[in-house]
């Protein structure tokens, strides 16, 4: 050990990283050392700083002198290794095969239970029995519930891993694709929000345009009326000054005229008539 | 041998060998038992130490080694309940061989 502490391999361990935590930080009991002692918090890390150890760490465990080939990392294997008769391992077998064969192995064990026995090492007692009811009734349970057995617990399996892994994973999972099914449609909303704009901004537009030709129209046709007020009282006016003048020009000339110059006048008129009959009786 | 109660192995290095593994040997690999032959065989035992410390190591990585393969793996089965069995049977065994060989039936052998 002392190596590796020389080597910084526990420097993890030795502040508090793990499962050694609780030794290296656990607060000192009052009875121990007379009631002064004081509670020590456990040190507190930043990311910072845990990144730096794990980089520290793997620089130690995966660096370029390991021999991943002859020492692999340990692994949790999915089954025992295999076996033969319930609890023997093949391995053994394996082993006896080159040197003796098939039989070897059945002979080796037969022959030295025969040896133990004919020399009594193995006494058949009371307590012999035991032995070979036990197996028996392993045997027995095996062949009546051992597939039920092996089914239980393969579901109790089964089921734990469900709890611990599958269905935690599978909520994340499904709590992730919502989230990016909501993110998502945000996007299309915040696109469809620039159409939006566009289409108030036109209909505002249409609006200011609609009020502008409007206040055209109202200063049109006020400037209009003015102008027709204008014009129809300078008509009005120049009618009055036209009908006064009229009259008086007609009232001065009616008066101006005598009763010789009447006279004359009707008898010029007759006389004008008179000749414009010869005249039409000539053409006829 | 290299082993220290409390200690790791001293041919253990971690920048070669990686996370420690209380069931793996560190040392020089001899030849496997399987692979000696018989002419050998006192060679090969001579080689091996029998120190308390090398004894109590051994016991250690066999146990985890096995611990390793049989008890914890993923769906152990029955085969390791049936090693302990098997196990304590033989410890049992020559606790109470004084006592059984008191009924002993034979004499001359």
């Amino acid at each position: 050990m002392l190596p590796a502490l020389k080597s910084g391999v526990l420097r993890s361990i030795l502040h508090g990283q793990g499962a050694f935590r609780a030794i290296a930080v656990a607060p000192i009991r009052a009875g121990s050392t007379g009631g002064s002692a004081e509670y020590i918090p456990p040190k507190t890390y930043t990311k910072e700083e845990r990144i730096e150890q794990w980089d520290y760490v793997n620089s130690v465990y995966f660096g370029p002198e390991r021999d991943l080939k002859n020492f692999p990392n340990p692994s949790q294997p999915d089954q025992a290794p295999p076996v033969r008769m319930g609890i023997v391992p093949a391995s053994w077998f394996e082993f006896f095969y080159p040197k003796t064969g098939v039989t070897g192995p059945y002979l080796f064990a037969g022959g030295l239970s025969l040896w133990m026995l004919s020399k009594e090492v193995m006494v058949i007692d009371h307590y012999f029995w035991e032995f070979p009811s036990f197996w028996g009734a392993v045997w027995f349970v095996n062949y009546k519930f051992g597939s039920q057995i092996k089914k239980y617990f393969s579901d109790q399996l089964q089921l734990k891993q469900d709890i611990i892994f599958t269905r935690p994973i599978n909520a994340m999972k499904g709590a992730a694709q919502e989230t990016i099914a909501k993110c998502e449609r945000l996007i299309e909303e915040t696109e469809v929000a620039k159409h939006l704009y566009l289409a108030k901004k036109e209909g505002v537009e249409l609006q200011l345009e609609a009020a502008y030709r409007q206040r055209l129209l109202t200063a049109f046709q006020e400037v209009k009326k003015r102008l027709d007020y204008a014009l129809e009282k300078e008509n009005v006016k120049r009618r009055y000054e036209q009908e006064h003048m009229v009259n008086w020009i007609v009232s001065s000339v009616t008066k101006s005229i005598t009763a010789q110059q009447e006279k004359e006048s009707i008898q010029s008129c007759i006389k004008t008539l008179k000749n414009l009959s010869a005249k039409q009786a000539a053409v006829l | 041998m290299t082993y220290e109660p409390g200690k790791y192995p001293k041919e253990y290095n971690p920048k070669v060998h990686g996370p420690y593994h209380p069931g793996r040997y560190y040392g020089k690999p001899d030849v496997p038992f399987g692979d000696v032959k018989i002419g050998d065989l006192g060679g090969w035992i001579s080689r091996r130490k029998f120190t308390p410390t090398a004894v109590w190591g051994a016991i250690h990585r066999t146990f985890w080694n096995w611990s390793g393969r049989w008890m914890n793996a993923r769906s152990p089965g029955f085969a390791p309940i049936g090693h302990i069995i098997m196990l304590s049977s033989a410890y049992y065994f020559l606790v109470m061989y004084k006592d059984r060989s008191y009924h002993r039936h034979c004499k001359y052998h």
